[in-house]
């Protein structure tokens, strides 16, 4: 579409219709991670069990189903407004968006492979062997930035500025919660401080008012 | 800071994704500066009042 195309993308008042389609996208991309996480764990253990049956195939097959249907429907939710109506700047953040949501997955898919066939292996904090580490490492701390800064210079001033207010909510939230832990803990009121769960709760707030900020 | 943002662009016929298509910015940002829950940068305010061939001020209106 070019700028004085009347094709007419109408939706000047459409807020509230782009907040549900965030929200359905971040909750159908954390189902379709532990679908795949399904699909690994209990592949590897018939594999591990030597357990094949028309039983454990039709499950199998339901997940496979269940994942190509959804990665079907976020692709759609995704695709609802063409890229042409969009500005070059928010063309290219959706994509590294996109991609940096693949790599999170990926990486994911990674551990668990790697790891074990539970599919706790990811959320749990037992030991893995170096060569997962440094893979997910690398993805971590290598491949992570590079799209975080390429994010960066990509994106328009007003979701940044959504970003970082989340971010600053997040540290703050941070700040409170961290030390807090530690002294319930110390007084035996909780159990032993668990620097993971901290971090998803932190990423949860800062993307929650992330969204806020740049849909409200 | 209020502005006249919807109204120059309402006389132009533009909607607000033709708007953000403009300014390369996302529709998100122009709704956020035409509400006032936005206040653009210096380099944005510029585009803006580029693209409408009239001054920041005649634009934006910071009350005082």
């Amino acid at each position: 579409m070019t700028v004085n195309d009347s094709s007419n993308y109408t939706i000047e008042d459409s807020n509230q219709s782009n907040i549900r389609r965030a929200i359905t996208l971040l909750l159908g991309g954390v189902m379709l991670i532990f679908l795949v996480g399904v699909l690994f764990g209990f592949g590897a253990k018939i594999l591990e069990d030597q357990n094949f049956s028309l039983t454990s195939g039709l499950i199998l097959t339901g997940i496979v189903v269940a994942i190509a249907a959804g990665a079907t429907f976020m692709w759609k939710q995704l695709k609802a407004r063409p890229a042409a109506q969009m500005a070059n700047s928010e063309r290219k953040s959706r994509n590294i968006y996109i991609a940096s949501m693949a790599m999170g997955a990926a990486l994911g898919i990674y551990i668990m492979a790697t790891s074990g066939p539970d599919f706790d292996t990811i959320f749990s904090n037992g030991p893995i062997s170096a060569t997962t580490a440094i893979g997910a490492l690398i993805g971590w701390l290598v491949l992570m930035p590079a799209i975080t800064v390429l994010w960066w210079r990509t994106t328009d001033e007003h979701e940044l500025k959504a970003y970082s207010d989340g971010a600053l909510f997040a540290f703050h939230l941070y700040i409170f919660v961290a030390p807090s832990w530690w002294m319930m803990a110390r007084a035996g009121w909780l159990p032993q401080h668990d620097p993971m769960i901290v971090f998803a709760i932190v990423m949860i707030v800062w993307s929650a008012v992330w969204l806020i900020r740049k849909y409200r | 800071m209020k502005n006249r943002l919807k109204v120059l662009r309402a006389e132009r016929d533009w909607s607000q994704a033709e708007l953000a298509i403009r300014l390369d910015v996302s529709r998100q940002a122009v709704n956020a500066i035409e509400t006032g829950k936005h206040d653009p940068s210096l380099p944005l305010a510029f585009r803006l009042a580029r693209l409408f061939n009239m001054s920041i001020e005649e634009i934006f209106d910071d009350g005082q």
